[in-house]
């Protein structure tokens, strides 16, 4: 022990104003532990204070001792207080009676609450809680009760609490169940029990009692099946019996314990099943029995209020018997009975609330499509915060390169991989041991939607949100086409580009527009205004690469590492969760992230996308094609349009064409060259620096965006004009790929298909 | 809902927000500073307004609102957050606060204004005690919450207030109606301001900050007498040797569970001397000591001001922090300070056995900054 930290130490407590003096004089520290008392005052009411007691029995000078470890100040000193110190209260911890009670300072660790305020923090916690025991507000929270503290017990039961709380129930006041164990020991006289109950119930047969084995892993571990009993006190006359005092946490040993169930009105069903043990003792298998078999008891109490932090009004209490099965020894009143710690099972609602998520709001459905590296951990992160996807679609194989990058790891060391083994149910499995139902469907996600029966599953169980990570132009083609059509939910799509430096994450707006596609034209757009992410995620350098994946084979991927992907998932994980919580956003959203040259961050912002204006192009092709105009490039046609109220006026529509589903995005316009000639009867593009444009808007998507048509307006309600038609067989007839013209009139847009391939297809022959 | 005192953290002024078992609230006082800028004062205003009701018009209101004298740290913020004028003028979408009942001393704004000219707030409070006088002159008793007020103190002339009879409480005598209504667990003993004296006396209480003090008694329970509280705004030194002086053979009206120390926890409550001038030499006044001495077992004094430091400055003095704290533990009582809990109000909770703090402080700040100048307990924490 460092006697300057010792020193320091005791002058803080002489500087608290409730210290009153040492109750005797101050040794010099020596190698063990180091204790002393000394004098505390609490501030109580006049009447009590010459009284000499509060109503709860606490006085206006208590006794209090400070007891230093021999390792003092690597752990926290521990406060004590006298022995005949009242026990009726909440937030002291257990002990027998005849031991000096230990207040609980801190909901958590006394250790951290010594490492963050010191002594003097800790002694103020005592002045707290030595205040309101006096005034009887441990548990002055009128909606809530706190339960028996359970923070240091070496036991613990871990236990679905819904279900063991549901048992037994009306008449019925116990109930056997089947449990597994395992003990841990440390030393002779230090031992560890993890007990879980199982949902089998059971009868105290002969045949149960000699079914009873153990297994040694090792020589310190052991573990094997045993006895869970349930009880709860009986109600009284129609109204079930409700615990409403708090009685001292001493259980120790079968008569201590035979105390407390005799307050909850258990007392008898606790005999009945003590006799059946001791009569049945001599049925177990003694030879096969190395260690005591633990035993657990759980008793639902009721309590007057739920209680804190849940919505259930039973505090379940735990208590380990040990049953000595080599010795043959009886259960009697002085049989040690241990405290044991409720500890509840992983389950969604444990997930969501160390991941702060609200648990009473219900997990909305959603869908991963994609069970890829980038897929599964967005998946995974979010079955981690309870919230898992309903259904998972990836019609791949798990394959020996994929554990690179995947948030599944190989299953055996021995054989790290199971041949046959698909991403879907793998991910479902994975989902499954986090304690959450997801169903895989290892399919192609186009098959998926072709089904109506699927389709309609798939409508139904992920009715928030689809999300797409497939990075798959044909998976975004589908979802932008028949999103609509089948009335599917939302979507959102989450991909990395240029070797991870950009993330790119988007949600479709309401009744999907915008749709993906559109939304990707438009984060294209936005990847162009900025020249880091358009080089990252355009340039020729930022495609995909070949890596051997065996002999003489390869796997055409992303050169990117997991630590990135990762880092993107992580994001974008949070963002699903954070509109899980908040709900979708009004309009269509992207969000774009580029990582810093280092590659330890990434910096990410997001840009709201109103709704597209979708014109139908009039053109032979009996394939449909549609326009689809950016909201703010319609609001600049508008705003040229009344600024030339009296001739036409026009401009260069700029985006892209999908040809693979006859869209033609429309993101941006490039003004009317200074030559274009206005008139009330027509507009006629000029040329004059048009070409050097082009070029130069082009060269900041790297040549992603381009020129899609011509925009003019007609002064009146009118189709496209013979003239506009040959302008588009003119623009057609230059060849490259599908334009459209696009026409205001007062009535609305109309538009023009200009495409040569489309009023012409010739098939070249070889 | 137990009675109750909340001690605002208004620094050096005071505030206080007396609640009595049956709801009624009297707010002595006030000082509601800016909260903008980078290190604004605690939010005084919201404090005050979460411990309030509001009526069925939606408005936050006070049943008395008492100014002990009118200097600016009494009465900071008072225009902007009372409302004042016609209670039937009170415009739907005002957020001040309602006032029931005005409790004025118009011979204590008489003495201020001897040697100053009175703050805006203070103007404030004037015109509206004045418009409430108006009101009560014309309608008589026909008059309606929002338009009461009670005159503590008889003025200069006993025929000024003749037709006011009914309104003025003379000093030296009880009072327990607040708003008009007889309150059980309620009643006040004017202590001061005492009536128009000689010049001189005049000018010595001008001098001497002249308050209202009162003694009053908070019931709770079977208890009509559960808390004593004696609070006296400024009062200086010859105000509590005048009270000396004239209650020492009866001075059960002096007893207090609760005393608000004077000023501030000034120096110049306790004593004609100069620290500054005397250091440890200075002496308290006996009188005046034995006046603020009249505690009751285990009672409770508070000092609302910034924190006491072992220095020169006054208010708060730190040697008559050691007068009251000696004062208090004499009778094994506690001496407070509002500065010690952390910009939240200091309560005391009163119930039949008493009053008691609602929590207690954070331990002493020599305490905690020991603690926090080593290594030890300063090591934050990770989590992995």
């Amino acid at each position: 022990m460092r006697a300057s930290a010792l020193a320091r130490a005791l002058r803080v407590i002489e500087n608290h104003p409730e210290f009153i003096r040492w109750c005797e004089q101050v040794p010099n520290p020596g190698d063990g532990e180091y204790a002393l008392d000394f004098e505390f005052g609490i501030d109580l009411r006049p009447q009590w204070a010459q009284s000499g007691l509060s109503p709860s029995g606490v006085r206006p000078v208590e006794i209090v001792t400070v007891r230093f470890a021999d390792d003092y100040p690597n752990t926290a000193p521990e406060f004590r207080l006298r022995a005949d110190f009242p026990r009726t209260f909440p937030h002291l911890q257990p002990g027998r009676a005849e031991q000096a009670p230990k207040p609980c300072l801190v909901l958590g660790s006394e250790t951290n609450l010594f490492r963050r305020i010191g002594v003097g923090g800790m002694l103020a916690q005592l002045s707290h809680w030595l205040h309101a025991a006096a005034h009887d507000r441990l548990n002055d929270d009128p909606a809530t009760w706190e339960p028996a503290r359970r923070d240091r017990v070496d036991d613990h039961v871990i236990v679905r609490l819904d279900e063991v709380q549901a048992l037994p129930g009306g008449r019925h006041t116990w109930a056997y169940r089947s449990a597994i164990y395992g003990t841990w020991y440390l030393r002779r006289d230090l031992r560890l029990h993890r007990l879980m109950p199982l949902c089998e119930s059971v009868k105290l047969t002969p045949e149960f009692w000699a079914g009873l084995v153990q297994h040694q892993s090792g020589h310190d571990i052991c573990g094997g099946r045993t006895l869970c009993v349930i009880l709860a006190p009986p109600p009284s006359g129609a109204e079930p019996f409700v615990a409403d005092l708090y009685r001292p946490d001493s259980v120790h040993d079968v008569a201590t314990l035979r105390v407390a169930l005799n307050d909850w009105h258990c007392v008898e069903a606790f005999d009945s099943l003590l006799s059946s043990i001791n009569q049945n003792l001599s049925r177990t298998k003694r030879n096969e029995v190395r260690h005591p078999i633990p035993i657990v008891l759980l008793v639902n109490v009721r309590r007057p209020r739920p209680l804190a932090g849940t919505r259930s009004s039973i505090e379940t209490m735990a208590y380990v018997l040990e049953l000595n099965v080599r010795e043959g020894l009886p259960l009697s009143e002085s049989s040690p009975v241990r405290l044991a710690a409720v500890i509840e099972q992983t389950s969604a609602a444990l997930l969501q609330r160390f991941n702060q998520q609200a648990t009473d709001q219900v997990t909305r459905g959603w869908a991963t499509v994609g069970c890829g590296s980038l897929g599964s951990k967005i998946a995974t992160l979010a079955a981690r915060q309870g919230r898992a996807p309903s259904v998972l679609i990836d019609p791949e194989f798990q394959e020996p390169h994929n554990y690179a990058r995947h948030a599944l790891t190989p299953g055996d060391p021995k054989a790290p991989n199971l041949l046959l083994s698909l991403k879907a149910p793998a991910l479902e499995y994975e989902i499954a041991r986090l304690q959450q139902k997801a169903v895989a469907w290892p399919m192609p996600f186009e098959m998926a939607l072709a089904d109506p029966e699927k389709r309609l599953k798939l409508c139904k169980t992920s009715d928030w949100l689809l999300v797409n990570t497939t990075a798959s132009v044909e998976v975004r083609n589908v979802l932008a086409m028949t999103g609509q059509q089948f009335a599917l939910p939302r979507i959102a799509e989450g991909a990395l580009l240029g070797a991870g430096r950009v993330g790119y994450w988007a949600v479709t707006g309401p009744d999907h527009n915008p749709n993906c596609g559109e939304l990707f034209a438009q984060a294209t757009h936005l990847f162009g205004e900025t020249p880091g992410v358009a080089k990252a995620a355009l340039s020729v350098k930022s495609q995909l690469d070949t890596i051997r994946t065996g002999m003489g084979c390869g796997s055409e991927t992303m050169p990117v590492s997991d630590a990135t992907i990762t880092q993107h998932a992580a994001a974008m994980a949070t963002s699903l969760l954070q509109l899980h919580k908040e709900g979708l956003p009004q309009a269509g959203q992207i969000w774009i992230g580029l990582q810093s040259l280092d590659g330890m961050s990434i910096q990410w912002g997001s840009n709201p996308v109103a709704p597209f204006l979708r014109v139908s192009l009039d053109t032979d092709d009996h394939n449909p094609w549609t326009l689809h105009v950016a909201a703010a490039v319609v609001e600049k046609i508008e705003a040229d349009v009344r600024f030339h109220p009296t001739t036409e006026t026009g401009g260069v529509l700029w985006g892209c064409v999908n040809e693979a589903i006859g869209a033609i995005y429309v993101v941006d316009l490039l003004d009317a060259p200074p030559d274009s000639k206005r008139t009330a009867t027509s507009f006629e593009l000029g040329t004059h620096g048009l070409e050097a444009v082009k070029a130069h808007r082009s060269s900041q998507t790297h040549g992603h965006l381009h020129c899609v048509g011509t925009w003019h307006s007609h002064l009146l309600p009118s189709g496209p004009s013979s003239q506009d038609r040959q302008v588009a067989r003119t623009i057609a007839e230059a060849g490259g790929h599908a334009n459209a013209l696009l026409i205001w009139t007062p009535n609305g847009f109309v538009g023009q298909l200009a495409d040569v391939e489309s009023i012409n297809p010739t098939i070249p022959r070889a | 809902m137990p009675a109750n005192i909340a001690f605002l953290p208004v620094d050096n002024g005071d505030m206080v927000l007396l609640t009595l078992e049956n709801g009624k609230r009297v707010l002595i006082d006030c000082n509601i500073r800016d909260v903008s800028g980078d290190d604004p004062p605690p939010d005084v205003i919201k404090q005050l307004k979460d411990r309030l009701l509001k009526d069925d018009k939606g408005r936050y209101y006070v049943d008395a609102f008492l100014l002990s004298h009118p200097d600016q740290d009494h009465c900071r913020g008072f225009k902007s957050h009372f409302y004042t004028g016609a209670a039937s003028d009170f415009p739907a979408d005002s957020k001040k606060i309602f006032i029931k009942e005005l409790w004025s001393s118009p011979l204590i704004f008489r003495r201020k204004t001897r040697h100053h000219v009175l703050c805006e707030d203070a103007q404030a409070f004037n015109a509206e005690a004045r418009r409430r006088v108006r009101r009560y002159r014309e309608s008589g008793t026909a008059w309606v919450e929002g338009d009461r007020v009670l005159i503590l103190g008889e003025d200069e002339s006993p025929e000024k207030q003749q037709d006011l009879g009914a309104i003025v409480v003379k000093t030296d005598t009880r009072f327990n109606a607040i708003s008009g209504q007889y309150q059980s667990g309620f009643s006040a003993y004017l202590l001061a301001p005492q009536p128009k004296g000689s010049d001189e006396d005049e000018e010595r209480r001008s001098k001497n900050n002249s308050s209202v003090i009162l003694q009053i008694s908070v019931g709770a329970g079977w208890n009509a007498q559960a808390c004593r509280f004696l609070c006296g705004g400024d009062a200086e030194v010859d105000i509590w040797e005048d009270l000396w002086q004239r209650h020492r053979r009866a001075p059960d009206c002096l007893q207090y569970d609760v005393l608000l120390a004077p000023h501030h926890c000034s120096w110049h409550c306790l004593s004609h001397d100069s620290i500054s001038d005397l250091g440890d030499k200075a002496q308290v006044a006996p009188d005046a000591k034995s006046a603020l001495s009249q505690i009751l077992d285990y009672g409770r004094i508070v000092a609302s001001s910034k924190e006491i430091l072992d220095d020169d400055d006054d208010p708060p003095s730190n040697r008559a922090k050691q007068e009251y704290d000696a004062i208090a533990k004499g009778q094994r009582g506690r001496f407070y300070e509002t500065s010690a809990y952390n910009g939240e109000p200091f309560e005391l909770e009163i119930t039949e056995a008493g009053p008691s703090p609602k929590k207690v402080s954070q331990g002493s700040k020599s305490s905690t900054s020991t603690s926090k100048a080593g290594a030890i307990g300063a090591v934050p924490l990770a989590h992995g």
